[in-house]
């Protein structure tokens, strides 16, 4: 790109485009200098500090809640219980994306160590904590349910007694609930996976283990509410999801969309613990009891109890025919969603139908389950659940080539999908990329051709290196919608209005340079406006890797609106048909007479009479649908707006006489369609690849009869720089989408996909030990290469 | 003042330890008395005959960075290295740390394998002991209330005493160790001169490995008699079980780290 | 409550705080430094890292009250002097040492600290000086890039 000097004005052209080049951040400046602001940075005159009392029991009914000693504390302003809340009139108690299954305060019973039973507003921090102590609670424990596959026996206890769908999704509009603790069923049926399975010379049946963990986002939850005299409700809210907290705040008073304003301050780290509503409910109703401002900024204990990663158990089962070919997968997936659903029965079923892998395999078998448990609620963790199923699909994969005394890169190469295939789910296949990922990553780490040869027993000392290899494919979470509204100022500087949150992704910056590559002028004139659902327009959130393709197509269409203005305005002006006229490089251009043009500047002069400070704004709303899914066999035509695939390899180090493993070198290769900025492509592939590091080698969230033992960032370890692979390398592959933004797709999620069977095929290849669950304990593997079956003897 | 005030008052000094117990409610003094305000409690010292002397208001980055410490006891520095973070050995202090009783942490380790003895002052005076008999169970040491911990001593080096401490920390390198190995060694032509073990972080106390006397000194250090060293050292170690292992793993880890903790010293000798 | 004297930022403030006021508390409510980010409360994290006296500590578990008026604390707001960002600020930009920044301000503190004591600190000692600074985003090799090329232009 060249760099324009400001003070060529509105005439700055550009020659170069600037989309492709990693251009320095729009957010750098603020966030070097300290001058970013978080939620929990901003007061206001007044504002009252909230805190909350949270339940120490798994399950319990609440049999007595007195707030009475509580609300005579000095300082206190407001104390809330359950049922309170339910003889507030006109206010909706429960809420929930999915089903309506999350009270605002525990009514009745409580369902996991860590509900909010309680909540308080307050003039300081101390006296908030001083009323909670006070608030007399008594519990009577329940029998609970912890674990996932426990969960679903007959004689379980229900943690639901009934469901109350939420009306954002058809195809949850049937479900009742109360006979299970199954919330949602997805199932996909090709081919015949059973008859295939009986008539197969091996059959691979393996159950594939990943834990709850916490999505640790550095920066806490926080909110700043304040409801104005004429009723408005302004909050301030680190979410993904400014739309649906308004659509649903909306909901909850039963207050028109437009007297709800959410607006999101820089946000410190998401990964899906910010979605849908988190502590906007307590704190919103807590400003509108004081009438007083109200902030709640969490403590990082309560952030562990507030969202976590889908804890799940993935049944894969794959066989091999006497001819040596894949002929069916059936797998059975079981979501622990914890307490309340939220978005989980969306990772069901849109995981759910990626479960067998990207692969051309005849019969194929998916039930995919979203299961409640006494714990931590579940949400999104950077991969909507594609990591859990990966890593059990990618390990059958390095299973079935050793039992062939295959290549695993070789054999996956055969059986990936190709462009134009179709997917089980009957889908048909386009800008996929995950083969050229794969072949590109095995190629940096230093794939050695052929099959695997694990020493065989497994040493007993030293410490021995391998090499694993994995690709996984991602479907985008289809239908959803973004708006964007583009302004141009008189003097040609450019704001974006979009909804998207900038946490940290780049979104900001990506968003100015399409606009600035659109409208023609120089990047350093276009400025982002970030979500204030006042000026911005809807858009369903910011996750599963969509923005870029979604909000930048919006983008595209503002832009395109507003050069049809500037097209209509010089038509005008030029008395030339507006066929005749394009929009190029910033300026207006009679097509094939290039002397007859209009800039900027004069399409403004012309359209104002020469008023100065005037704005001219072009609008788009881009939205992606899909076909319906058959309920009995999960076909459909199409069932997402675009899929993105991605490979791992990683080279490792186990220590074969402590069982520790080490990740020497890394490389992640992503198809992003195209790289607007590739710097922050590399960054999202590399920064996905480390934490799920983390999650593979040593994180979980460690629950004993449903209370968390380590809920603090003394015992929950994060992946820190000592973990960080020496060699680290991201690839870019470009195989541009015909929908997306100059064809881009997305790519906040690759890393993540195929980085834990990557690693446990190196460990394989290191020592010849199967993993089956995470994270990988040094025990575990020093127990199983010591031929520890795993049942906990000692060898 | 400390005395007078009994339970309710706390001392604090770097204040990492007490602050976290403070914060997560386990512990609610009504007083903090900053010891910090105390002057002469902060110094290193080495005296090549009375040995070093570390203040109990000296910094773990203090002790790591000092040039005597680093020349006399270079596995000293090398422990208090190791420590948490850089923040928390800015912060923390000798004396905070070893009160805390902490049984993950990592100095006692090379401090009792050195024949450290801890200096205590009450209103009964002042007293001094052995530091492995300061650690008396899970989170509790021998200080009496209304006691500060005043210095941690230990003689001078003798030569040819070599150090090492090894941090097995698991697969997360921010993690507490699993296991902290301090072995000290000395070689005469060949034969072992003496031999010292200590384990932390695997059971409630620091576990220092006796009958090493009989087990090795006088003898040659051959990969059997180091086994038998390595085994011995695991079967005097009641190990916690966390999930950072069962009780079994935890004994293998002292069997590995034993045999390379000492076949690192052979190599250097 | 007491009133302590404090310098920070260069600046002498002179304070009525709580006995047991976190600093990290007082620099963000009282001076309105909220630069310095509270991640974990208990030390682990990193993201409230100030400097005392040129050396990393944790704000949050740093009592106000034991601070003497001739130690000199350092916030991010103290890192750049007149409008001139501090060489380790340029490193992470020029680098885009940072996702979502909520421990960048912590991170160039320690990195500060770090190349004040060792100019040209190998990559291990990187490692070891950063163990307890967290980055969740994983913007781990281009803060490693930073830290090269801040290193680079000191030396």
């Amino acid at each position: 790109m060249k760099k324009v000097p400001a003070d060529q004005g509105v005439l700055t052209l550009m020659t170069t485009s600037i989309v492709g080049e990693s251009i320095p951040r729009i957010d750098g400046m603020p966030k070097i200098t300290g001058n970013a602001r978080y939620v929990a940075d901003l007061s206001l005159p007044g504002m009252l500090h909230a805190a909350v009392l949270r339940s120490p029991h798994p399950h319990a009914l609440l049999t007595r809640i007195d707030a009475t000693e509580a609300r005579k504390v000095p300082g206190a302003k407001a104390v809330l219980t359950g049922p309170d809340v339910l003889e507030i009139e006109g206010i909706s108690p429960f809420y929930g994306p999915a089903f309506r299954d999350q009270p605002i305060l525990a009514v009745e019973r409580v369902r996991h160590v860590g509900e909010c039973v309680a909540a308080v507003a307050a003039d300081t921090r101390e006296a908030a904590d001083k009323a909670l102590s006070l608030v007399e609670v008594e519990y009577e424990p329940q029998p609970a349910v912890h674990d996932v596959l426990d969960a679903i026996r007959p004689e379980a206890p229900l943690v639901h007694e009934k469901l109350e769908p939420a009306k954002t999704f058809a195809d949850l509009a049937h479900l009742k609930g109360g006979q299970s603790n199954i919330n949602y069923h997805f199932k996909l049926r090709r081919g015949d996976a059973e008859q295939a399975l009986a008539e197969a010379a091996m059959v691979f049946s393996d159950d594939y283990v990943s834990p709850p963990a916490s999505h640790a986002h550095l920066e806490p939850h926080g909110v700043m509410a304040e409801w104005d005299a004429n009723g408005k409700l302004t909050v301030w809210t680190s979410t993904q999801s400014p739309s649906l907290v308004r659509n649903d705040l909306s909901n909850i008073y039963n207050v028109p969309l437009n007297q709800v304003r959410v607006i999101v301050p820089y946000l410190g780290g998401a990964y899906g613990a910010k979605l849908y509503d988190k502590l906007e409910p307590i704190t919103t109703l807590l400003a509108r009891v004081t009438k007083k401002p109200v902030r709640w900024i969490l403590n990082r204990e309560e952030v562990f109890v507030t969202s976590s990663k889908h804890g799940a158990v993935c049944r894969m089962q794959t066989g091999v025919s006497k001819d040596g070919t894949i002929n069916a997968r059936k797998v059975a997936v079981y979501y622990d969603t914890g307490a309340f659903a939220e978005i989980g029965p969306r990772i069901a079923y849109k995981t759910g139908f990626t479960g067998a892998g990207p692969y051309q395999i005849d019969n194929v078998w998916i039930d995919s389950y979203c299961v409640y448990t006494h714990k931590t609620p579940a949400g999104p963790f950077r991969g909507f659940g594609v990591p859990q199923v990966a890593f059990a699909y990618e390990s059958h994969m390095d299973k079935v080539a050793h039992y062939l005394g295959r290549d695993p890169v070789e054999l996956r190469l055969e059986y990936a999908y190709d462009e134009g295939d179709f997917f089980a789910s009957g889908t048909r296949l386009h800008s996929l990329g995950h083969k050229e990922s794969l072949e590109k990553c095995a190629e940096v780490i230093g794939w050695e051709p052929g099959p695997r040869k694990p020493p065989s027993p497994p040493p007993a000392r030293g410490k021995r290196r391998g090499k694993g290899c994995a690709l996984a494919l991602k479907a985008v979470l289809t239908p959803s919608t973004s708006g964007s509204i583009v302004e141009m100022g008189s003097d040609g500087s450019v704001n974006v209005l979009t909804s998207t949150v900038e946490m940290g992704q780049g979104s900001d910056t990506i968003l100015c340079q399409i606009a600035s590559e659109e409208m023609g002028v120089s990047f350093d004139k276009v400025s982002i406006v970030r979500p204030d659902t006042d000026v911005t327009p809807y858009d369903t959130l910011t996750a599963g890797s969509r923005s870029t393709f979604h909000m930048g197509r919006a983008v595209q269409l503002a832009t395109d609106d507003l050069k049809r203005q500037f097209i209509e305005i010089a038509s005008d002006a030029m008395e030339v048909s507006e066929e005749q006229l394009e929009y190029r490089e910033g300026e207006v251009r009679v097509r094939g007479m290039p002397d007859r043009r209009m800039t900027q500047e004069e399409v403004f002069a012309h359209k104002f009479k020469g008023a100065k400070g005037t704005t001219l704004v072009g609008q788009g709303v881009f939205q992606t649908s899909v076909a319906p899914t058959d309920k009995e066999t999960g076909q459909s035509e199409n069932m997402t707006a675009y899929w993105f695939g991605g490979a791992s390899a990683a080279e490792v180090e186990v220590d074969c006489e402590t069982g520790t493993v080490k990740v020497l070198n890394f490389a992640g290769g992503a198809d992003v369609g195209k790289a607007i900025h590739p710097a922050h492509c590399d960054q999202q592939i590399l920064g996905a690849a480390i934490t799920t590091l983390g999650l593979t080698l040593f994180e979980t969230m460690r629950f004993e009869e449903g209370q968390l033992t380590n809920q603090s960032f003394l015992e929950y370890i994060l992946p820190a720089f000592g973990d960080v692979p020496r060699g680290l390398t991201s690839h870019i592959l470009e195989t541009p989408h015909r929908d997306g933004p100059y064809g881009a797709k997305g790519v906040g999620e690759t890393g993540t996909m195929a980085t834990i069977p990557a690693i446990t095929a190196a460990i394989f290849d290191a020592v010849g030990i199967w993993i089956h669950e995470i994270p990988i304990t040094p025990e575990s593997v020093l127990r199983a290469l010591r031929g520890d079956n795993g049942n906990g003897g000692t060898p | 003042m400390l005395s007078d005030l009994g339970e309710e008052a706390a001392p604090i000094a770097g204040g990492t330890a007490v602050l976290i117990l403070m914060k997560s409610g386990l512990y609610a003094p009504n007083h903090l008395i900053n010891l910090k305000a105390l002057g002469g409690l902060s110094e290193i010292a080495f005296d090549p005959k009375e040995g070093l002397r570390l203040g109990a208001l000296a910094t773990h980055r203090e002790v790591e960075l000092h040039p005597a410490v680093a020349g006399r006891y270079p596995v000293l520095s090398s422990t208090y290295a190791r420590v948490a973070n850089v923040r928390v050995r800015n912060s923390a202090t000798v004396g905070g740390n070893l009160a805390h009783g902490d049984f993950r942490i990592d100095p006692p380790a090379p401090l009792i394998a050195l024949n450290a003895r801890i200096r205590l002052h009450g209103t009964g005076g002042e007293r001094d002991l052995p530091l492995e008999d300061f650690f008396t169970g899970f989170y509790a040491t021998a200080k009496a209330e209304g006691e500060i911990v005043t210095a941690v001593t230990m003689p001078p080096p003798t030569d040819g005493l070599k150090g090492i401490y090894l941090k097995y920390v698991g697969n997360a390198a921010a993690d507490w160790p699993t296991l902290g190995t301090a072995v000290m060694l000395r070689m005469d032509n060949g034969t072992c001169g003496d031999l010292r073990v200590v384990l932390t972080s695997v059971a409630e106390t620091p576990v220092k490995v006796s009958g090493l006397e009989d087990l090795a000194v006088g003898r040659e250090l051959s990969e059997e008699r180091i086994e038998a060293v390595a085994d011995a050292a695991a079967a005097q170690t009641q190990p916690i079980e966390d999930h950072r292992g069962s009780a079994w793993y935890k004994r293998e880890m002292v069997k590995v780290h034993v045999r390379r903790g000492i076949e690192a010293l052979l190599e250097t000798a | 409550m007491r009133t302590v004297e404090l310098t920070v930022n260069g600046e002498r403030e002179t304070l009525e705080i709580h006995d047991q006021a976190l600093l990290l508390d007082v620099l963000r409510e009282k001076l309105h430094l909220t630069g310095t980010k509270e991640g974990c409360s208990v030390g682990a994290c990193g993201t409230c890292t100030v400097l005392i006296d040129g050396k990393p500590v944790s704000s949050c578990l740093t009592l106000a009250a034991q601070l003497r008026s001739d130690q000199e604390v350092t916030t991010v707001e103290g890192l750049s002097q007149e409008d001139r960002l501090d060489p380790v600020q340029e490193a992470f930009l020029e680098n885009a040492a940072f996702q979502c920044a909520f421990c960048t301000p912590g991170m160039m503190l320690a990195v500060k600290a770090m190349l004040s004591e060792n100019p040209n600190p190998s990559d291990e000692e990187v490692r070891e000086y950063l163990l307890g600074n967290y980055c969740r985003c994983g913007a781990h090799p281009e803060i490693l890039k930073a830290i090269r090329s801040a290193a680079a232009k000191k030396t």
